[in-house]
């Protein structure tokens, strides 16, 4: 079979599962709307599989009935979906009870397979150490939102130091370093010894050089591809891997196989594989 | 398809950025391989010279040697120089046809007396005014280049003056709402529009007609824009002005 390329770029099309997605920014008035339309763009640039997670709008700091209701955005989401549509469950470390209580109806009794981390507190907080030791008799993935803002962090935005010390202390557990610390040229240094951490390229500008300086310093088994789409472009951010000077195989691992391969366990557990 | 890129470097790097991408010439080869046949090209070396004449006769000599791409030198203006009238007159005779202006690097904005010279000049001398509104996200700049978003809105009020046509580079249209579709003779680049599904998006809110291909190539990865192009489900005329009509029909109106 010929193999497809996409035009323009003159690139063969690999096959790629995007890490990264949310239903906020996406037009549709309902949750299966916007999934519609997430996958209907993801498709035109060969990305076989998204990874969503928080509803809509987006909040910082969110309760736990906030917390249930866009994770329920997100289940819905998924419904009709799941040969193409992953989901993490959305926790706080502000409220590890309600985190857990969250962590057994999605992951463990449900179809989602890790959890998403954002900014009510940063990840070396008591709270979050509770929610990882708990999701860790399920298996699944942590993604950790974080940046070092050269205009400032957010008071519980975590950065990718704080991260790896989280990461030490769960060496069983697959982290995603989301945003790779948005500096990456500061972020990829931080978490290069903890061997149980991923770094994520999605959601800053597709500034040339991130992903082969990712490679370099951690490795190309630990580089995975995400958007951040719908606030950020599928295509922004693919280019990013499509563009840099990496071999074939190189850019596989790091548009599929890399994820794939933390998400494998619970993947087959739940028979989604 | 063939293809106008209306936002490459030609020097590099940015202080505190890494060279990617090898040496100009290997860049441009690249660029004509991906369908892209003429590039307006700028010089990092010509923003940062507290003078950028020498830089910009430099940069003309390059663009010269080059058919496939052919590359238009797009000229750096510090119009708070004195003599800006006999820099835009001896540009003109050099055959310059696209000049680009870095407010924040010259200490100026678009409310300023000084842009509005150069706008002046540049219909005069038929050329188009690029306007660089930013270097990179200023989350992620590093502190050599961090200057903030040069905003568009002076442009409105103003926009009777607007004689010649001006290009925003690097500008994240959506958040300027009713800027671009409400004054005649402004435009921007693709390149740092954002969100999924942009161009389909950004077309329904500002037309077509005034959307540009931009790839901000070495700065960023040139694959970053080009997929764009496949990322929305465009009609094929929309795709053709983008990708080249609208920056070939601007180089004529003038
Ligand atoms: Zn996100």
């Amino acid at each position: 079979m010929a193999v497809k390329r996409f035009p323009f770029l003159q690139h063969p099309v690999l096959p790629a599962w995007d890490g990264h997605c949310h239903l906020n920014g996406c037009p549709g008035r309902t949750p299966t709307e916007r999934m519609h339309w997430l996958l209907e763009h993801a498709a035109r640039l060969g990305i076989e599989r998204v990874i969503v997670f928080m509803g809509y709008p987006f909040v910082y700091d969110p309760d736990p009935a906030e917390l249930t209701r866009q994770n329920d955005q997100v289940l819905q989401a998924l419904e009709h979906w799941h040969d193409r549509a992953l989901g993490y469950c959305y926790v706080s470390p502000k409220y590890p009870e309600a985190s857990i209580r969250e962590i057994d109806r999605c992951v463990r009794d449900g179809p989602m397979v890790g959890i998403k981390l954002w900014v009510a507190e940063r990840c070396t907080s008591p709270g979050t150490a509770e929610i990882v030791e708990h999701l860790s008799r399920y298996g699944g993935v942590v993604f950790q939102h974080t940046w070092l803002k050269a205009t400032g962090n957010l008071p519980g935005e975590s950065t990718p130091e704080d991260l790896a010390a989280l990461a030490r202390r769960f060496p069983q557990v697959p982290f995603i370093c989301g945003h790779a610390g948005g500096q990456w040229r500061l972020g990829l240094h931080a978490v290069r010894s903890t061997a149980n951490v991923l770094v994520e390229t999605a959601g800053a500008d597709p500034v040339a050089g991130f992903v082969e300086r990712a490679v370099d310093v951690v490795g190309e088994h630990r580089v995975v591809y995400g958007s951040d789409a719908g606030g950020r472009s599928f295509a922004s951010q693919l280019g990013k891997v499509y563009g840099a000077r990496l071999n074939m195989n190189q850019k596989r691992l790091i548009l599929r196989e890399n994820l794939r391969a933390v998400l494998r366990p619970i993947l087959e557990a739940k028979g989604l594989d | 398809m063939q293809l106008i890129d209306v936002n490459v470097w030609l020097d590099y790097p940015l202080p505190g950025y890494e060279a990617e991408g090898g040496p100009a010439a290997e860049r441009l080869r690249q660029l004509a391989a991906m369908g892209i046949i003429e590039c307006w090209a700028g010089s990092f070396a010509a923003l940062f010279a507290p003078d950028p004449e020498p830089a910009n006769r430099e940069l003309i000599a390059t663009c010269a040697g080059w058919q496939r791409p052919r590359v238009r030198p797009a000229v750096t203006v510090n119009p708070t120089l004195p003599e800006l009238d006999r820099r835009f007159a001896d540009l003109a005779r050099a055959g310059v046809r696209i000049v680009r202006l870095y407010p924040p690097a010259h200490g100026y904005d678009l409310a300023d007396e000084p842009f509005w010279q150069a706008v002046t000049l540049a219909a005069k001398q038929r050329m188009v005014v690029q306007v660089v509104c930013s270097v990179e996200d200023r989350r992620t700049q590093p502190p050599s280049v961090n200057w903030p978003l040069v905003d568009p809105t002076p442009l409105k009020a103003a926009a009777a003056r607007l004689a010649a046509p001006v290009v925003l580079l690097n500008c994240p249209a959506r958040r300027y709402g009713d800027l671009l579709p409400g004054v005649r003779n402004v435009f921007v680049d693709t390149a740092m529009q954002e969100g999924a599904g942009v161009l389909a998006r950004l077309i329904e809110q500002i037309g077509a007609t005034r959307l540009l291909f931009g790839s901000y190539s070495p700065v960023f990865y040139t694959a970053s824009n080009l997929l764009k192009l496949i990322e929305s489900p465009l009609p094929e005329r929309h795709l053709r002005a983008i990708a080249y009509h609208n920056a070939r029909r601007l180089l004529q109106s003038q």
